[in-house]
């Protein structure tokens, strides 16, 4: 008797494509995510900041518009994941969130609550953390700006756009929805009930603000390809007043749901399957640590690897070799000039 | 500020005496003397019941960010208004300032120290702007194999003006050092003493007639105007 599972491809039925020899590559579908010479910025979760270094270890390019100044580079170092991205824009957890990005960073949309003064510092609540925060609201203003900048220009330099979807829950604000990446007060700032207010971010507002998103960057480059994924690590908290599990699988759900939507309107955007490799009942347990939320790096190297075997790349599997620091030979270049004008005068 | 030769021990230079102030120098210290700290307790054992001035360090500005690695830079320092140079990359204030600090880390201890020893009164003194970028400075450079290797190891291969970082950028370094040795000053119960009048061109520079043969100092000219201005500062100062 014939019917459609009878001839279904490979992969199709669960006993054997799950139950027995599961093998991680058996779900590269298609032709490379990324073709010879492709520049790649990307976004997301922090776990979007761990692929990176795998990506450029592979000999991959990726887009670096915002680094630290070379001379100030030992000092340089931020917090956070603001240096571990494209521009510094740290982590991004929501699709609002990118979407404002690219709305403030092409002027369109400029927050009301667009800085907090916190001793003597001027501190940016869209990047809380940064450690290295603004000294008067001149240089805030001229710092952002700068910033907002860099983003563009990621944008425009970049051939394929990673963006690795986190949470749906989110504080904004009450004055005009601006969507803070922490709560006011837990990193920076003070939570005020009368300006914030909590947000968990429906399947159909999530996908608007994705696709929103990303016409904005296809915007700035009308070539620019996407690859989407779902981070696998599970919520950090809930203000859901419910069990975070089910706070996690409510938002992992949305998420994913959200990514099949954007691919299936958007012919340049492909979904890479992260979530399902680590989180999948195929994963062993060791693909997360005992906090059972952390993935291990195995469960990094398995992703990655399939990851790069998509691209038609190999794995390193080493970190990207450190630029040569200078700051031994310009401290020793001091000592030599003052050891010369010593013994200068005591040769007079 | 020290000399070379150990073996002879600390030298002392008798610089002024109007009788209301007199001013000995102890030599210049060397790498050994201040990285044992011998240098430093020397000038305390002088210092009981008197003023005690000094210069540390200062010319990280310079020497620090000579050559123009990854493009120009600026820096908004604050009370500054105007917007940075076109095309230059804009370092947070507040990085400049973490950068300068950790060459000034032990300068209140020494100051705590010169308390402890008695000094009637501390005064931390500016110290020379930097020069402006000239064939002079050039040449300079170009003459020491350090200078070459450290340029080598910033990816400068061949040391040209277009490879020095621009003055704008290094007075802004400047002047961010001098804050920060005014801070330092007023924090360890000490004053600061500006840069003598006349020294610098309109850029800021160190006019080339008060700089010595190297990249960073001043020379004896200077030395005479920062003589007078310590001698008017601790008039005007006196307790």
């Amino acid at each position: 008797m014939d019917h459609p599972y009878k001839n279904a491809p490979p992969g199709s039925l669960w006993k054997q494509a799950v139950s027995q020899g599961f093998m991680a590559e058996d779900l590269i579908d298609g032709p490379p995510l990324l073709g010879e010479g492709d520049k790649v910025m990307s976004a997301g979760s922090c776990f979007a900041a761990n692929i990176v270094p795998w990506l450029e270890g592979a000999g991959i390019t990726y887009v670096w518009t915002e680094r630290p100044h070379p001379l100030f580079a030992m000092t340089h170092k931020e917090a956070l994941s603001y240096h571990k991205f494209s521009a510094a824009y740290g982590n991004i957890y929501t699709t609002r969130h990118l979407k404002q990005l690219m709305e403030r960073a092409l002027g369109r949309f400029q927050p009301a609550e667009d800085r907090w003064h916190v001793g003597g510092r001027v501190i940016d609540p869209y990047r809380p953390g940064l450690a290295f925060a603004a000294s008067s609201d001149f240089e805030f203003d001229l710092l952002t700006r700068q910033h907002l900048d860099c983003v563009v220009a990621a944008v425009e330099q970049a051939d394929v756009f990673i963006f690795t979807l986190g949470l749906t829950e989110a504080w904004v604000s009450r004055q005009d929805g601006a969507v803070f990446p922490a709560c006011p007060g837990t990193v920076a700032g003070t939570f005020e009930p009368d300006l914030h207010a909590f947000a968990n971010f429906s399947m159909g507002q999530v996908t608007a603000d994705l696709m929103d998103a990303l016409a904005l960057m296809r915007e700035v480059n009308p070539r620019l390809r996407i690859i989407l994924s779902v981070s696998p690590v599970p919520l950090v908290a809930t203000a859901m007043r419910k069990h975070v599990l089910l706070s996690n699988t409510y938002s992992k759900s949305v998420l994913r749901v959200a990514a099949e939507e954007v691919i299936r309107r958007l012919p340049e955007a492909r979904y890479f399957p992260a979530y399902e490799i680590v989180t999948g009942p195929q994963a062993p347990h060791s693909f997360f640590e005992a906090d059972r939320r952390e993935p291990s790096e195995e469960a990094i190297r398995t992703v990655m690897g399939v990851f790069l075997t998509w691209c038609g790349r190999k794995m390193s599997g080493e970190a990207p070799q450190a630029q040569a620091e200078v700051s031994d030979a310009v401290e020793a270049l001091i000592d030599y000039e003052c050891e010369e004008a010593a013994a200068a005068v005591s040769r007079k | 500020m020290g000399d070379g030769n150990e073996r002879e021990g600390p030298q002392h230079d008798h610089l002024f005496d109007d009788g209301h102030v007199v001013l000995t120098r102890l030599r210049l210290a060397t790498r050994q003397a201040r990285a044992d700290g011998s240098y430093w307790r020397e000038f305390a054992g002088l210092a009981a019941g008197k003023a005690a001035a000094l210069c540390w360090r200062g010319n990280q500005h310079i020497i620090g960010a000579l050559f123009a690695v990854g493009g120009d830079f600026d820096v908004m320092v604050p009370g500054d208004t105007e917007a940075p140079a076109h095309g230059a990359t804009l370092v947070p204030y507040s990085v400049v300032v973490k950068w300068f600090d950790t060459s000034l880390s032990t300068l209140p201890g020494v100051l705590h120290q010169l308390h402890t020893a008695g000094a009637r009164k501390l005064v931390v003194m500016a110290t020379p702007p930097p020069k402006a970028n000239s064939t002079e400075l050039l040449r300079i450079a170009n003459k020491s194999r350090r200078y070459i290797e450290t340029a080598r190891r910033a990816g400068v291969e061949a040391i040209s003006l277009d490879c020095l970082t621009s003055l704008r950028s290094r007075y802004k370094l400047w002047r961010i050092l001098q804050m920060r040795y005014a801070q330092m000053a007023v924090d360890c119960g000490a004053t600061y003493m500006r840069h003598p009048d006349g020294v610098q061109d309109e850029d800021g520079a160190l006019l080339p007639v008060f700089g010595s043969g190297d990249i960073s100092h001043g020379n004896r000219a200077y030395g005479e105007k920062l003589l007078h201005s310590l001698v008017t500062h601790l008039k005007e100062t006196a307790v």
